[in-house]
């Protein structure tokens, strides 16, 4: 019964890596330095995103082509089954941008004229959005990473925030692929309890049209505590279909 | 002595038991969140890692032989913010634990509260 799920996966994931390697309009590549407003607020200081959403993945559900929607479908089979698929979390792998953004944990900005830096409890991970009129690097100088390259400049009341050159690996959220194509702009502007992050994903192959989201965070007075994933001692791994199969852990003498 | 049990739960109950971390997370479609089942053992393990902390419950089966029961719990920044720590269960303890079972029928499930003898109940809500 389960050892069909693998090949329907691994063919719509194929039809999709085909399709990514189909010229397309790369339009981030043609971003330059925008000339930049002067700074319309400062992020510095500790940030949770609100629940329920903030756990809830990405919403609308994406405008998804159809071989994207396949990848979907298949993966909301395997989870009618009770079986995870496509989740490298679960695995002790890093969630990634733009994935990291819908793990409920806290996150500290620290904001200063040329760099905003935000570090995600989740996974220790860090972002750098470089605010000093920098432009993306270009070609094989743009090196894919966890989570992307990212400037930013001041638009009115607005921050907006380009990331590209996310590693395809994990998934925008489980079962929703991506390919390195992915272009995320961020439109963040403040609300009466903290700021909200409008999200606007492009990518040729996966979407019929962006895919604009959002994600709202209050301010916080957590402090955020190490979070390191040892995947030697994680309880889960991934087949080759990219489902979760519980894994006897390696016996722990830290306890 | 041995004591299992099922009780089908209403979705709002459910929403309250839930920790928010474990809303849409990835563990969430293994577990049957409309049933739980109840054991009374001893604590052989508590492990206190990312992304998930594991508790491993010994108790005896219905024929009388001893199973083991894996616990998932959420993760130890989460259960340490709501008062947890790697001390909170130590092995040999005696609990009572009701779980939301693994829907392929291994044996345990996600945590919904842990007891003890003294009546202190663990939950992801806090202890």
């Amino acid at each position: 019964m389960r050892a069909g799920s693998a090949p329907k996966l691994a063919a719509a994931m194929a039809s999709i890596a085909a399709l990514a390697l189909a010229p397309v309009s790369l339009g981030f590549a043609q971003e330059t330095a925008r000339k930049s407003d002067p700074p319309a607020f400062d992020l510095t200081g500790t940030w949770w995103v609100t629940q329920p959403e903030g756990a809830a993945g990405f919403k609308p559900d994406p405008p998804l082509k159809p071989e994207a929607q396949k990848v979907v479908d298949e993966v909301q089979r395997l989870r009618a089954e009770g079986l995870n698929a496509r989740d490298k979390t679960g695995t002790c792998m890093p969630p990634g941008l733009p994935l990291i953004m819908t793990r409920v944990y806290p996150t500290q900005i620290f904001q200063t004229p040329k760099l905003i830096t935000m570090i995600y409890e989740y996974h220790n991970a860090v972002r750098w959005i470089w605010m000093d009129g920098r432009d993306h690097p270009q070609g094989e100088d743009l090196i894919p990473t966890y989570y992307g390259h990212s400037i930013g400049w001041w638009e009115g009341d607005s921050l907006i925030v380009d990331t590209v050159g996310m590693h395809t690996d994990p998934d925008i959220q489980p079962g929703v692929p991506h390919t390195e194509h992915l272009h995320l702009r961020e439109r963040i502007r403040l609300t009466d309890e903290g700021f909200v992050t409008e999200i606007t994903m492009t990518d040729p192959t996966i979407f019929e049209r962006p895919w604009v989201t959002a994600k709202r965070y209050k301010k916080s007075d957590a402090e955020l505590q190490e979070f390191v994933c040892l995947q030697e001692s994680n309880q889960f791994s991934e087949d080759e279909s990219g489902v979760l199969r519980q894994v006897a852990p390696v016996k722990s003498d830290d306890q | 002595m041995k004591k299992m049990s099922s009780v089908i739960l209403l979705a709002g109950a459910l929403t309250l038991l839930a920790a928010p971390e474990s809303q849409g997370h990835h563990s969430a479609a293994m577990f049957d969140r409309t049933t739980t089942e109840t054991v009374e053992g001893t604590v052989s393990k508590f492990q206190w890692m990312n992304p998930h902390s594991w508790l491993n419950v010994e108790a005896p089966g219905p024929d009388g032989s001893m199973n083991e029961y894996d616990i998932e719990l959420t993760s130890p920044n989460l259960l340490a913010r709501i008062g947890w720590r790697p001390s909170s269960l130590k092995p040999g303890e005696k609990v009572t634990v009701v779980f939301n079972p693994f829907r392929d029928g291994k044996k345990g499930g996600r945590i919904v509260s842990v007891t003890k003898p003294d009546g202190t109940v663990l939950t992801e809500r806090g202890p």
